[in-house]
């Protein structure tokens, strides 16, 4: 077992049982983050494919500022972005400078699997997607998601407060189906 | 507006999740990494192919001036041939002269080379035959030229003896040679090892704010990161060759490395190790929330290395003890490395291989207009001294970067060629 100095030389020389270890440690989180920006799953190998291409390319590049883990994962956003920026035409809804969210509503997601989290972030308009991945997820803020996106805050707001929405409504609908199936 | 617990249940249940590809996703990715490699040697074969038109070109050229030397030396033994002919029909005649002479003065038979004096001319004038007008002329200095035998009836001699005659001496006692200029002529070559200090500005448009910044970081920040970029000091090293193509006009070539300096400084640090700056941009990690910037002005010690390659014509203004010429021409410079470096080394240098995922391009054109004075200070030895200008005629920068770059270099070379004869 290589450790993670080891694993960046040999992929900086090109050595595939390397770059094959790397892929295989990686791969499987970065799967899944690739599938929470996208429709579906050969959307997200396309992306991944791309993502780890690009991986072994600029491994050169990789100076230790931050973890490994969070570089590949970092790439692996970005390639899904650029895959996405052609279809992805945000509309500046409402400007929403500040918006306050009771929590006494929200719904509770532990009754459901990853499974369908998985698929009603799927289920989202790609403009909704995309920006709860990045805040809710990702942990950016509007302001740098509206750097990211090339958008304004306010657009960044008012996507996120929709996609909040839509998710709480199928959370909902999801815990009574789960209700009625446990009666 | 912080993050509540809706978001950070959705964090939760996706943090560490896990997804196992499909067997053929790794075929798919080494089939790209095989691509990749194939594209990255495509374009390594690039540098090589410039070098080598650039050999070609020299090469070429100085075979073709051999060729045309070589031609020009042919033409001219055929010429000496010819005369060498002429001077066997002179022998001839001669002796047919001699045989008329020998019967009628039953004088003793001459050696051939004591034959073909001024005074056997003479002679010959003084007994004309037949067929033979000879019409000796003097030059000023009066040498009588054989020529005038040439205009003789040359139907009449007898052309078949020349097999029985003596193989011809390389050089006739009496005969005067005449040799064209051409058969002077020689290949001229030189070659040669230089230095050149100089200054090296690197015309960056990315003076003021850094170029190619999208980072989050910086986005309420009034602080911006900003740089700056000052002509540094430049020394180059080389070997040079070059033929003479004509009595004013040249050609030279040859190999040089190039280190240029320029003083450069950014005022923002990452990480407080890392200097953010436009060529280094694209490499750092600054859309990290976390990322930790520094406001500080930081000078910069930020070093270009290049091999050189320049052909040029030149054309020789003086031609005295002191000769000047004046050079113009190309220079094909290969990107090596550039390396910045902290001049107090409170930073970790940065160091920028040729490559992909550089920002500059692999190789970049100049022109060079520049003007030589040599000094023969000892026999084939020349002392050289040339100021010389170079201004990028390509774009140093890859047309994908932030911002653009054409170098310009001024330096005055000192040398010593070695004249090859």
């Amino acid at each position: 077992m290589l450790n993670e100095k080891q694993i960046i030389r040999g992929c900086c020389e090109g050595d595939r049982a390397t770059q094959c270890e790397l892929y295989n440690s990686y791969s499987t989180t970065m799967l899944m983050v690739c599938m929470r920006y996208s429709k579906n799953r050969d959307d997200a190998e396309d992306i991944l494919q791309e993502a780890f291409i690009k991986i072994f390319k600029s491994i050169k590049n990789f100076r230790g500022l931050s973890t490994l883990g969070y570089w590949i994962k970092k790439i692996v956003v970005n390639t899904a972005l650029n895959h996405q920026r052609s279809k992805l035409y945000l509309f500046p809804m409402v400007e929403l400078n500040d918006i306050s969210y009771s929590s006494g509503n929200d719904q509770i997601i532990e009754n459901c699997s990853l499974e369908e989290l998985l698929k009603m972030i799927q289920a989202l308009p790609i403009g909704c997607q995309v920006i709860f991945n990045l805040y809710a997820i990702e942990g950016y803020k509007h302001r740098e998601i509206a750097l990211i996106l090339d958008i304004s805050p306010g657009t960044s707001k008012s996507q996120f407060a929709r996609a909040r929405t839509l998710l709480q409504q199928m959370i909902s609908q999801a815990n009574n189906i789960n209700y009625e199936k446990y009666q | 507006m912080g993050k509540g617990n809706f978001e950070k249940a959705w964090r939760n249940a996706f943090e560490g999740a896990k997804l196992t590809p499909s067997d053929q996703l790794w075929a798919g990715i080494e089939a790209g990494i095989a691509n990749d490699e194939v594209v990255r040697y495509k374009r390594g074969m690039a540098y090589y192919k410039w070098l080598a038109a650039a050999g070609i070109l020299l090469f070429t050229g100085l075979l073709g001036y051999i060729g045309y030397q070589s031609l020009s030396t042919d033409s001219s033994l055929t010429e000496n041939k010819s005369k060498r002919k002429n001077v066997k029909s002179v022998f001839q005649v001669t002796d047919s002269v001699l045989s008329t002479t020998k019967k009628e003065g039953a004088a003793e038979p001459f050696l051939i080379q004591q034959e073909i004096t001024p005074s056997s001319i003479e002679s010959l004038e003084a007994t004309p035959s037949n067929n033979q007008k000879s019409q000796p002329r003097e030059n000023p200095e009066g040498i009588k030229y054989l020529t005038v035998i040439e205009r003789q009836q040359p139907k009449a001699i007898a052309m078949n003896e020349e097999q029985n005659l003596p193989p011809l001496p390389q050089r006739i006692s009496g005969v005067p040679i005449y040799r064209s200029d051409q058969d002077t002529k020689r290949v001229v070559l030189w070659a040669g090892l230089n230095m050149t200090p100089g200054y090296f500005d690197p015309n960056f448009q990315s003076q003021g704010a850094v170029q190619g910044l999208q980072s989050p970081s910086f986005a309420q920040s009034t602080l911006q990161p900003e740089e700056e970029h000052r002509t540094g000091f430049s020394m180059s090293f080389g070997i040079e060759m070059g033929v003479k193509l004509s009595d004013r006009w040249q050609l030279s070539g040859g190999i040089q490395y190039l280190n240029n300096n320029v003083q450069s400084s950014t005022n923002a640090i990452l990480d407080q190790r890392t200097p953010i700056f436009s060529s280094v941009i694209e490499t750092l990690d600054l859309s990290d929330s976390r990322a930790n910037i520094t406001f500080v002005t930081t000078e910069l010690d930020n070093t270009f290395q290049f091999l050189s390659i320049p052909v040029q014509a030149g054309y020789l203004v003086l031609d005295k003890k002191v000769k000047v010429l004046v050079n113009a021409g190309i220079a094909s410079d290969i990107f090596l490395k550039n390396k910045i470096t902290a001049l107090d080394r409170s930073l970790e240098s940065i160091t920028i291989n040729p490559g992909p995922n550089a920002p500059f391009r692999s190789v970049y054109f100049n022109g060079i207009l520049g003007a030589e004075a040599s000094y023969e200070f000892l026999p084939r030895y020349l002392i050289t001294l040339e100021p010389r200008y170079k201004l990028a005629i390509s774009e140093f920068t890859r047309s994908e970067s932030s911002y653009s770059s054409f170098p310009s270099s001024f330096g005055i070379g000192l040398g010593v060629k070695y004249i090859f004869k």
